[in-house]
This record gives structure tokens, sequence and C-alpha cells, in this order.
């Protein structure tokens, strides 16, 4: 499997005086895929993404790209990878075209931006000034910003935080669109539902230290409680009881249940993203 | 080089749309209304040290509304995350700090020749003018690194501007011994205001190229060993 980033016992500190926030991290993120890089405020995600995008250089550990040490690239470096920030990185006195148009001049290759600010709902708002965007059209002119130059890997830092559900669906839509183009999606986020519908790795990160990188399947089963849910009538009315998977057949109460036609509804239940980011993390995220 | 040219472009249009080049026109037409209303004698005195101020001092204050504008826009992290060295970042910044002050000498010239019919020589103004701007900008980096906002900024440019024109204010007067005169070179301004002088009256040689190789010493020190190192630190600190 070719991987697009390959991290090995990385550790990085801000100064000496206040000790290491990234204890010993290694990972490895395939080619094409989108990973989602978790973890509570404050966990370390934020200074990881930094040294992939090379914006801090003073770290420990084996960082390749491609192969690559990530020590021995250049400036050509940023023709491959797109970044969008979590904060919106705008000239604000200049309209929105006139931003890309300034930021595309930089790359050797770039995209038809006009077509995509269209698509994001910024058609209309391309000319004004972006001091004058709302939160939300700002967020998605970032993210025209980390698709303009094409890149091989794009950097999304909440990408659909601040935006409503149909501007979200045309990001995540776009998202997948490139996924399938053969990029690969680093996203990092702290929005379950985006991370369980995108991402196809993910490695929860808290404290400096990575505490686990899987698929978001693998997980639910790791973490997962087999269990069914089921609603039935009672003589006191409706009452639900969870009964585990693997005894069901032999499950006497269960079995009554169903001689006695008692059962109203029955479902399997799923542990979602959520609890593991808080059964990992030890932290509630939201 | 196109690169550099386009972060160049970009600077200077940014300077209008944050109605800084403005701001540093506005007053070099003050100093025009100044210059334009006080005779030949008296303008000939003022002249140095109004493009000694523009050129330095007024630098350092649009140089650092430019920066923290920046800074609060984030726009520094985006352009240090395409493929624009930091160093073409810099030097953009450093080229495009010098149009105020080109602003102030094309005015101040005009009307120096056109009001007092006395016309300067511009190139050897031009020169001046920027190498006293560019090392003035490195002490402006230097306080900026220094300062988290433009407040702070200001604050420490108070204490810089007095220390600057003490020189100015001891060597007229006599209170520095001639031999020891040069020592006040080491301020950007006073080397500015001698050499800018220099343009209109009669000076010693070898002074004026004491005060050029200090104006040129000064940023050839600054930028390499402080400035560049610290530059995307700095500019990516919030």
């Amino acid at each position: 499997m070719e991987y697009a980033f390959e991290i090995n016992s990385l550790n990085f500190a801000y100064s000496s005086k206040r000790g290491n926030v990234l204890h010993d991290i290694s990972l490895k993120i395939p080619k094409g895929s989108i990973f989602g890089l978790l973890g509570p405020s404050g966990a370390g995600k934020s200074t990881t993404q930094k040294i992939l995008i090379k914006l801090l250089n003073d770290y420990q550990g084996d960082v390749r790209f491609f192969g690559q040490s990530l020590n021995e690239l250049g400036q050509a470096y940023y023709e491959r990878i797109g970044v969008g920030f979590e904060m919106p990185v705008h000239f604000n006195k200049l309209s929105g075209y006139e931003n890309m148009k300034f930021f595309a001049s930089l790359y050797q290759r770039h995209i038809d931006f006009e077509k995509l600010m269209i698509r994001v709902g910024l058609g209309n708002a391309m000319h004004q000034q972006v001091g004058q965007y709302s939160k939300g059209m700002k967020m998605r002119l970032n993210f025209v910003k980390a698709l303009l130059n094409d890149g091989d890997v794009l950097f999304l830092d909440e990408p659909t935080n601040g935006l409503d559900p149909a501007n979200a669906r045309i990001l995540k839509d776009i998202i997948l669109e490139e996924k399938a183009k053969g990029k690969t999606i680093i996203i990092t986020t702290h929005l379950m539902g985006d991370v369980e519908e995108l991402c196809d790795e993910v490695a929860f990160i808290a404290n400096g230290k990575l505490l686990e990188s899987s698929n978001p399947k693998a997980l639910k089963l790791k973490y997962g409680v087999r269990e069914i849910k089921v609603e039935y009538q009672d003589k006191e009315g409706l009452k639900q009881h969870f009964f585990p998977i693997e005894k069901l057949a032999s499950d006497a109460f269960f079995q009554q249940l169903i001689q006695e036609d008692r059962i109203v509804t029955m479902h399997s239940q799923e542990t979602s993203l959520d609890k593991i980011f808080i059964l990992i993390t030890g932290e509630d995220h939201a | 080089m196109l690169k550099l040219l386009l972060l160049l472009k970009s600077e200077i249009l940014r300077l209008f749309h944050y109605k800084i080049i403005y701001f540093g026109s506005f007053v070099s037409l003050i100093w025009v209304f100044v210059l334009a209303f006080t005779s030949f004698q008296e303008a000939e005195l003022l002249m140095p040290q109004l493009l000694a101020l523009d050129a330095g001092l007024m630098t350092i204050v649009l140089i650092g509304s430019s920066y923290y504008f920046e800074k609060q826009e984030g726009t520094l992290q985006a352009l240090f995350v395409s493929p624009v060295s930091p160093r073409k970042v810099l030097v953009a910044k450093i080229l495009a700090s010098l149009v105020p002050s080109l602003v102030s000498i094309t005015l101040i010239s005009l009307t120096m020749g056109l009001i007092h019919s006395y016309w300067i020589p511009l190139l050897l103004a031009l020169t001046y003018i920027i190498l006293a701007t560019i090392a003035h900008i490195s002490v402006g980096f230097i306080l900026m690194f220094l300062s988290p906002d433009f407040m702070s900024l200001l604050v420490k440019y108070m204490g810089v501007a007095l220390l600057f024109y003490l020189p100015a204010i001891l060597i007229p007067l006599d209170l520095i011994p001639e031999s020891l005169q040069w020592l006040g070179f080491l301020s950007p301004s006073y080397a500015a205001q001698y050499i800018i002088q220099s343009l209109l009256i009669d000076r010693d040689i070898a002074m004026i190229l004491l005060a050029l190789f200090f104006l040129i010493a000064i940023p050839g020190l600054i930028f390499p060993l402080y400035v560049y190192p610290r530059f995307k630190k700095e500019a990516l600190r919030a």
C-alpha cells in the first residue's frame, strides 16, 4: 500500500521549558483515503497538522511524504498540498475573487476557481469584499482556497464548521469527489457525523498522544456493544429491554416475547463515534 | 522573480486597500503645505527633517499597521503554505514599504523645485531615501517582533523615536564632543537627516560616507541576523 504520509516517533515541543506537546506519534496515512485526525481541543491535532504542512519544523522523529523526508522538501511541496485552515485566512479588504486570483497566481497550476466558487454558493458574492462575508461564506472561501492548486493532498481543518446542512452537504460531496479522483484528504474535526460519513481511517489524539488509529467500522466493533434493543408490550404499557446478540437464541425472556407476540420494535444497537470519542479520549467533545 | 513581483503587486494593492498609502500621502501633503508657505531658508532647514521623518519613523508606523492587519487576517499563514519562500514574502514587504517614502520625496522635491526654484538631485535623493527607509524598516521589524499588538508597537516606537532623535538635538547644541559625533549615525534617523541635508548644504564627505555606511550596515545586519530567522515564527504567532 502506498502512503501519503508515514509518521514515525513524532515528538514536538514549542519550547524546551514547556515540555512536549506531541509524544511519540506514529501514523500511516494511506494514499487516496480520507483520514480523520480527531481529538479534544488542545490535544495536539493542530500541531500535528502544522508539522505536516511544514509550518513547524523543529520536530523530532521522521515524517515522510510519499516516501520522501519532509525536511528534504522545499517550497515545491506546497504545489502538491492544499490547506484549509480552521479560521478564515483572507485579505478582508479584497473581494473573494481577488483573494482567489492572487493565491492562484502563486501556483504553477490551478483549478477554475470561479466555477468552484459558484458551486459552493459564492457566485453572487464573488466580487464582494471578504470583510462583508458571513462566517459560513468565509469558511466556504477557505475551502475553495484549499482546492485551488488541485493538490494531491488536502488538509481540511473543520471544513463544515459553522455551515448550514445544505452547504455542508455540498462541501462533503466535493470532498468525496476529490477522494474519487485519488486525492488524500486529511480532516481535522470534532463533528463525528462528518467523520462517520467521510473518513476511511481515523486517529484519536489526546494530550499529545496517539490513543487509537483504525477505521471507523473496526472501532465500532472494538468499542461497540453488540446488543439488540427491543420494545415490547407489557401490562403497564410499552417497555424496552437490551439483549446481547450472542445470547439471543438462548435467552428465555426474548423467546417468550416472540412466542407471545409482544415485540413492537427491534433494533440492533450501534455505538456511535461520539461515544467512542468519549470512551477513547475520556472527554466530551461537544 | 515573477512571484516576487506578484507579491509586491499584492502588497502595494493592499497599501491602497488599507488606506495606508493615502494616510502616508496625506502626511506628505502636510509637509508640502508647510514647505510651500515658508521661505527658502526655512524650507532648506525643514526639508531634511521632514523627509527623514517620513522615511524613518512614519515608515515604522505604516509597515506596523499593515503587519498587524495581516496578522489579524491570518494571511501570512496562508502565504507560508503556498509555493513562495518566506524570504520573498519579506522582500516584497520591504519593497512595498518604500512606496510611501518615494511618494513623499517626489512631492517634496516638486515643491522645492516649483515653489523655491531649487531642484534637488532626484536620483541621489531617491537613493538616500531608499537607504534611510530600509534601515528604519529593519528597526521596525524588531519592534514588531517585540510587540504583541499595534498599541504595544506604538509605545515602543515612542521610546525609539526619542532615542533616534537625541543625536539631532545633542549634536547641534555641541553637547557631544566632535570626535564622538559619528556615533550619532548609530541612529538611522540622524544618519538619514545628515545625508538628506547634504543634498542642500555642503557636508563633510567623510561624514556622509560614514552615515551611508551605517544606513547600509544597520539593515545589513538586522535583516539576516535577526529579522529573517524569526520572520516565519513571529508572523505565525497569534
